[in-house]
């Protein structure tokens, strides 16, 4: 969330699109029931009509995986009819700045792509630079070769008409929408998975950064790009590097072509490097030295080539090229896509260590109905972990804000806390290694590993805080942390959550509001440096005063020149002043400053960087597009109205595995199907499954259909379907509902249907798992599944007719 | 001032925090359920149960305009917990009662499982344990037990200062769904506070809501305010009257004390009118030496019979049958063992139980002709009437031993009394019928077995007995001394001036009295049972005088019955035909008949219910009214006819049997039950084979213990020389 859960009472207007924020995250509801009573507008877009779309003032329904077009059509409308704020977009975008001659877009390809390797090469999508190396920035929208006038001339193809064929919604629906957006300002977009498990996943987030930026919602109270994450701390293990590609701090973990610390900072920067050394000195601490390259060298590398995400684990593994795989707080027996792939890949595996609650279908998979046990080699172990309220730790939620946790009850029989766990297999694991010389090796030896048995969890808190290695004191905040390895810090974004040696997730004044805005800043801790609302120097003009005084959040003291505000002021350095160039970049995690239309590929070189090789920081642009371009699914029952010729993204690469990554043709399989998750039980259910009082909400897995497809198949509510893919079927209850629409695509007729993937074979409330036939294409950038639209058939099952 | 919570349900997301928070607080468990249900949506489980207490109903509204075309509204229902409750008011024990602070809460020591509140309710919330041997009724209790919780010491690790403990306390306080909702549409406060605020929240956004507070009015007012975006109907609400639900039996069980007083007083002065014309008559007829009609009692004596013939075994079996039931009944569990649900918490046994009594009327109707109108020429048929009203009456408390949840908590009746129930009046003036019937029928083994002693204290106390009755029954039911005062004194100054003279033959005239005056009361107070329901029975059956119409009808069954019983006497036992004597109750059950017809259908056409006879309903009506009503009517209004033994037989039978069908109609045929809470029935009640086996062991137990004491006691009239003759 660049805002938080509180800001949304602030809000006018809420796009939510790609989440059912009623029912995932409920507690969403709390604020925006209060925005709403103010009179705010809910505009609820989803090819479902759920509980959120109930709540909602205008609800939209939309095909699977048309949402660029939909987007795209609505950022055209406010191009061609000047409905942007002109005032924001000139000052806090880069669409004065001139894009680079090369740039072009042809067919569906952006410039620079090599078919032979689904590679595009990003130097045509920079900038014009100056001798200076900055961008060179033109006087006026209206300049042809700006960046303004490429995203115009880019979304002009987004008629209106154009987008009504892809989407299926309504010409006067996505202008209502649009209309909406721009006369209710500020206004928000939330969005959670709906919009993120596609193969266009990234660039349909990017849509929302264009529209915002366009609008000028971005940094304002009540605005923003909002991810609504899940409950079990996600935004807390993306913070410390769950994901693959990422150190601690979204840092890009080191790649095979960055051997040295010197290579890693051409790439990402000297602003980026001091948070690595830091990161470093946080693992390796004394061992860590400005001569050893503190300790660089003895982080592994991943190769650009390799696939590192779950899908590629199990890939990997069904070669047998992945030996061991170590599955904590994970499901994908029931929550991976394509699920014949992952047992594949489970049972490639020599050993599997799950370490869960109960035994999850993956920790089962062995005995997965219908599998002979014997012919499973893979050795299983199971560790009994605990439950939340059994363990402390802090948590992380969607607004950023860290909180601290207490441990509530003992847990049962043998169970441990993941940190006790892990604590012992590192350790044990480092006494096996102890007389090792092995290069790759040194660093298990090399980390410094001593938390206490007691407080263990609040002692990897002030480690992810940082140190003052002088003082061996917690340092108060980034700007405390130093690139020569006299400090220490485990996560930079993390860096002053312990300020003053006092852990701050433990705070909890609900009553201090400073501004009356709900910032509440004595209330835990947000990252980074309790800031609540992210490029909040946005908000202000080019003079550093609020662009709506009723509704300030920070500004510039001229008296007592300095930054100040209800919440911290999101600048670079908080005395330089609105006449310096620090004082305009409101986005200062980009190397331009500045909000970005078109992710251009940039990097930004400080002139009073002694190293002149060395960037100060650079520009984070998607592998698969500088701009949102609207690409089928991978499975989709119509071609590209767009660009016939291309019809899904062209940096995808799918099928990975061949024979085991079918794509379904519309011949065979003509409905959609999008599926997702329910309130009622957490994802692969592996807890709410075991909760009776939540197996009585929603018993057991089923099949939402229009009533025009349940008319055509003689289907009837609490009938079975059989309901195939390329990939497999399975055989499910049926719901007639109304809130399922057949839509108009392209002239022709587009059912899609919805089915909810919780369940699986273990547990008190059993089920056919969806996922058995969902695709496994996922996002090239960010490796998320398309489990939000496939192609599937639908038959009355044999014998299914109940009377 | 008692608390409420507003229920907004255009703010409700159907996530239901609030039936997983109510769960688990009260410790209830989680239902085993099936999803994809025509209609039902996210409904999980359908309804409220003894295992739910809370439901968030599912609907789709049609809405114009651009958009898809309908709306999802969600809309959360439990207890109304209404202001005056009709549960409450039903409950015979008090077990169902008003917190001060709103909730209706139950306390199941008290509670005997009679089940009335069940169908007292209008929304059909109370909810039954079937599956429970030791079951109590369940529904919300708007959390009245986390009135009482403990304030923590820390939250979070931080001890709470004392205004923090003051707010979490007040927090605390807030029903455990308030507390888990989410969306804001849940708001607990102070009924009259929160009314404003819905009333503020319609005027502030007229176009949002409609202008109806459900529960403003609803049933005289309820804790529970809702306000929604459709008109109430369309979500499943019920439209109910405003008029609080106990004020319809408030009235009719208000009049049963001075009832009492006055039954007693006018039945003492028709006895000495009558004594009176008797007197005068007898001396006139001395006078003139006219022929004397002399009404000589008859002699009685036992009829010996074959306790082995193929109707007695036939009997044995059902009662071992019945037996076997019984004890099949309370090894299952009601659940288990009957068809009877949330829907249908009454079925068979109440059917059986209200026929039963209201045919069993022949005991005091005869004791009542007898004693009080002086028919001493029906003489004969008293005893027989009075041992089947007798046997009829214990099997009737037997059957409701099975009937009864929690039968072993019958001693609450004596301990927690209601303001009105009419199962607490029926109760209890069954309770005391039955002792009179017993002393009604005393003088019978006592004189036959010889215990003088007992008898001189039948006799010497028996009166007495009458007025401690009365008078213990209008203090238990009032509490108030003036009319337990005044029953004591009419119902002595009638004992000391009934007293039978020196030499004078003591008459059991103070027990006629008290059985008609006991009668009168509990016949009536079972149809003032179902006054509480006029949203449930079909108001062919329903009506304010339900009461007037259940006695009345009582009195026509009752003699029809003792008519059949003594046809079935005579031709059982190959005895003399008592044509002149049975034509003489024919003819009484003429005007019985009348009366009661006269009044039932006068009642419906007052009402304006005879443009509603349609339907499956009106041949129900029309049935019990013209085949079973009017007919038999005719048949008995002619002289000629009734002293036809074939056509009198079948008229009494039709009377019968129209009685039956009216109780019949009453407890289940003219029921529209929609089952309990959100109502989605109707559900179809099937009695079980055991319900069955208990009902009919129990009726062949009332005939095979008839016949057994016809063979052991002098219960028949003994036949003369000319009456055996006349027999063959």
């Amino acid at each position: 969330m660049t805002n938080n859960w509180l800001d949304m009472q602030h809000s006018k207007v809420f796009l939510i699109e790609g989440s059912n924020a009623a029912e995932n995250h409920v507690m969403s509801m709390k604020w925006i029931r209060k925005a709403q009573e103010k009179g705010a507008i809910i505009i609820h877009v989803d090819p479902r009509y759920n509980r959120t779309s109930a709540i909602a003032d205008i609800y939209a329904c939309i095909r699977p995986g048309a949402d660029i077009a939909f987007l795209g059509a609505m950022i055209n409308y406010i191009l061609q009819n000047k409905l942007y704020d002109e005032a924001y977009v000139k000052l806090h975008t880069n669409a004065l700045m001139l894009a680079s001659q090369e740039f072009g877009f042809e067919d569906g390809v952006f410039s620079g792509f090599d078919e032979a390797t689904h590679h595009y090469e990003m130097a045509s999508w920079s900038y014009q630079t100056g001798a200076d190396k900055k961008p060179k920035k033109a006087h006026s929208l209206d300049d042809p070769h700006c960046v303004f006038a490429q995203l115009k001339k880019h979304y002009s193809r987004y008629t209106m008409e154009m987008a009504s064929q892809i989407t299926g919604m309504s010409s006067e629906m996505i202008k209502k929408i649009a209309d909406t957006m721009v006369n209710n300002k500020p206004g928000t977009i939330l969005y959670a998975l709906g919009m993120t498990q596609h193969t266009v996943g990234v660039q349909n987030i990017r849509c929302y950064g264009i529209l915002q930026l366009l609008l000028g919602n971005i940094g304002k109270p009540g605005g923003g790009v909002n991810a609504l994450r899940g409950e079990p701390n996600v935004q807390g293990s993306s913070d410390m590097a769950v994901l693959s590609g990422y150190m601690p701090g979204y840092l890009n973990y080191p790649a095979h072509n960055e051997p040295t610390l010197k290579e890693w900072t051409k790439n990402n920067g000297t602003f980026r490097a001091k948070f690595m050394v830091n990161n470093l000195k946080a693992w390796f601490g004394d061992q860590a030295t400005p001569e050893n390259d503190f300790g660089y060298g003895w982080l592994p590398k991943r190769s650009l080539k390799a696939n590192h995400t779950v899908y590629g684990f199990f890939e990997s593994a069904a070669k047998g090229d992945l030996k061991m795989l170590y599955v904590i707080g994970q499901n994908p027996m029931v929550s991976n896509a394509n699920l014949s792939m992952t047992f594949d890949g489970l049972a490639g595996l020599e050993m599997l260590v799950v370490h869960e609650l109960w035994e999850t279908e993956t920790a089962a998979f062995w005995k997965r109905p219908g599998t002979d046990p014997k012919s499973i080699k893979t050795e299983v172990i199971l560790l009994p972990a605990c439950y939340f309220m059994e363990k402390e730790g802090s948590l992380t939620n969607s607004g950023r804000m860290v909180q601290w946790r207490y441990k509530a009850l003992n847990g049962p029989g043998e169970s441990r806390g993941d940190l006790e766990i892990l604590d012992a297999v590192f350790r044990k694991v480092r006494d096996l290694y102890k007389d090792s010389t092995d290069p790759k090796d040194q660093a298990m030896k090399a980390a410094v590993w001593n938390y206490p048995k007691e407080g263990m969890a609040e002692a990897v808190l002030k480690e992810i805080n940082g140190f003052d290695l002088k003082t061996g004191l917690p340092v108060n905040g980034i700007a405390d942390l130093q690139p020569d390895g006299s400090t220490s810090c485990g996560c930079w974004i993390y860096a002053g959550c312990y300020k003053g040696g006092k852990n701050l997730s433990k705070r909890r004044d609900n009553k201090t509001d400073p501004g009356g805005m709900g910032v509440y800043p004595g209330f835990a801790w947000c990252w980074p440096g309790n800031m609540h609302v992210l490029y909040n120097r946005a908000s202000c003009d080019e003079k550093g005063q609020p662009f709506d005084p009723a509704h300030k959040l920070v500004w510039w003291d001229a008296e007592l020149k300095k930054w100040a505000g209800f919440d911290t002021p999101d600048v670079p350095v908080a005395t330089d002043g609105p006449d310096t160039p620090n004082g305009q970049r409101a986005f200062r995690m980009t190397g331009e400053g500045v909000g970005r239309l078109i992710a251009a590929s940039y990097k930004d070189f400080d002139p009073k960087e002694k190293d002149k090789e060395l960037p100060r920081d650079a520009s984070y642009t998607p592998k698969d597009g500088p701009l949102p371009e609207f690409y089928e699914p991978v499975e989709s029952p119509t071609e590209n109205a767009l660009h016939p010729n291309r019809k899904s993204s062209p940096v995808l690469k799918y099928p990975r595995v061949k024979g085991k990554q079918p794509i379904g043709k519309v011949a065979d399989f003509p409905y959609v199907l999008m599926t997702s998750s329910i309130a009622e039980h957490w994802l692969s259910g592996s807890v709410t499954r075991n909760v009776p009082w939540l197996n009585e909400l929603a018993p057991e897995p089923l099949i939402e259909i229009p009533l025009k497809l349940a008319a055509k198949l003689n289907l009837k509510t609490g009938d079975m379907a059989k309901v195939s893919s390329a990939r497999g079927d399975v055989t499910v209850k049926v719901e007639v509902t109304r809130r399922m629409q057949t839509l108009q695509i392209n002239g022709k007729e587009v059912t899609v249907v919805w089915m909810p993937y919780n369940w699986g074979f273990q547990g008190l409330s059993t089920g056919v798992s969806t996922n058995y036939i969902t695709i496994d294409a996922v996002d090239p950038v960010a490796g998320t599944q398309e489990t939000k639209a496939c192609l599937v058939n639908v038959v009355p099952a044999e014998g299914g007719h109940h009377a | 001032m008692p608390k409420t919570t507003l229920i907004d349900t255009t703010k409700c997301i159907g996530c239901r925090s609030c039936q997983v928070s109510c769960k688990a607080w009260n410790d209830l468990p989680g239902e085993k359920t099936v999803s994809c249900e025509e209609g039902m949506g996210y409904q999980e489980p359908r309804l409220l149960s003894a295992k739910t207490y809370v439901v968030i109903t599912d609907k789709l509204v049609d809405t114009p305009g651009i958009g898809p075309g309908f709306k999802q509204v969600f809309i959360k229902r439990q207890c109304m917990h209404c202001e005056e409750p009709a549960c409450a008011s039903a409950c015979p024990v008090t077990a169902l009662h008003k917190h001060p602070d709103g909730p209706v809460v139950y306390d199941k020591s008290r509670c005997i499982g009679c089940r009335y509140c069940m169908w007292a309710c209008p929304w059909g919330v109370p909810t039954a344990e079937w599956t429970s041997l030791d079951p109590s009724i369940r529904k919300c209790t708007h959390c009245a037990d986390r009135l009482s919780s403990e304030v923590p010491q820390y939250h979070n690790g931080v001890a709470l200062t004392g205004e923090e403990k003051t707010k979490w306390a007040a927090q605390h306080l807030d029903p455990a769904c308030v507390k888990a909702c989410p969306s804001g549409c849940l708001k607990f406060g102070e009924r009259d506070a929160l009314l404003a605020e819905a009333k503020q929240r319609i005027k502030s956004h007229p176009d949002k809501y409609v202008n109806h507070i459900y529960g403003e009015y609803e049933a005289g007012g309820t804790t529970m305010l809702y306000l929604s975006s459709v008109p109430f109907e369309q979500i499943g609400f019920p439209t109910v009257q405003s008029e609080a639900f106990p004020r319809l039996s408030a009235i009719a069980l208000g009049a049963v004390p001075p009832a009492v007083v006055g039954v007693g007083a006018a039945l003492g002065g028709t006895y000495a009118i009558s004594k009176r014309r008797e007197k005068v008559a007898e001396a006139e007829a001395a006078a003139h030496s006219a022929k004397h009609v002399e009404h000589a009692h008859p002699e009685f004596a036992p009829v010996p019979g074959n306790l082995q013939s193929t109707s007695n075994k036939v009997l044995m079996f059902l009662m071992a049958f019945g037996v076997l039931s019984f004890l099949m009944r309370f090894a299952l569990g009601l659940g288990g063992s009957t068809g009877l649900s949330d829907t249908w918490a009454w079925g068979l046994w109440i059917v059986f139980d209200f026929s039963w009594i209201a045919i069993a009327a022949g005991a005091f109707a005869t004791a009542c002709i007898i004693y009080v109108l002086r028919r001493q020429d029906l003489y004969a048929v008293g005893r027989s009437a009075v041992l089947m009203g007798l046997l009829s009456y214990t099997f009737v408390m037997i059957t409701l031993l099975a009937d009864l949840g929690l039968p072993w908590h019958f001693y609450s009746l004596a301990m927690y009394a209601p303001k009105h129930s009419a199962m607490f009046e029926v109760s209890w003036c069954i309770a005391f019928y039955l002792s009179v019937l017993a002393l009604e029928f005393a003088p019978v083994p006592l004189d036959w077995f010889g215990l003088k002693k007992y008898r001189e204290m039948w006799n010497q106390y028996s009166d007495w007995w009458v007025v401690f009755a009365v008078a213990a029954f209008v203090f238990i039911l009032s509490h108030k001394l003036l009319w337990v005062a005044l029953a004591a004194i009419v119902f002595s100054i009638m004992a000391i001036m009934l007293k039978p003279k020196p030499g004078e033959k003591k008459e059991p005239i103070m027990l006629a009295i008290g059985a008609v005056t006991f009668s009168t009361m509990h016949q009536s107070s079972l149809g003032s049972l179902y006054l509480l329901m006029p949203d449930k029975l079909s108001h062919l059956w329903w009506s304010p005088i339900l009461p007037i119409c259940y006695f009345l009808s009582s009195i026509a069954a009752g003699i029809a019955l003792v008519v059949l019983v003594e046809m079935a006497i005579a031709k059982g036992y190959k005895r003399h035909f008592r044509i002149n004597e049975l034509a003489s109750l024919g003819k009484l059950d003429f005007w019985a008949l009348l009366v009661y017809l006269v009044v039932r259908i006068g009642d419906v056409a007052y009402r304006g219910e005879l443009g509603n006879i349609t339907g499956a309903h009106g041949i129900g009506f029309l049935v019990e009214v013209v085949l079973l009503g009017a007919l038999p009517l005719l048949l008995l209004s002619v002289s000629k006819l009734r002293e036809n033994p074939q056509v009198l037989g079948w008229a009494s039978a039709l009377v019968v049997s129209g009685v039956i069908w009216n109780r019949w109609n009453a407890v289940v045929y003219g029921m529209n039950l929609k089952g309990a809470m959100p109502q989605l029935g109707p559900l179809h009640y099937r009695p079980s084979i055991i319900e069955w086996g208990i009902s009919v062991g129990m009726v062949a137990a009332t005939i095979f213990l008839f016949k057994l004491g016809v063979a052991y006691l002098p219960i028949l009239p003994k036949e003369t020389e000319e009456h055996s003759v006349a027999a063959d």
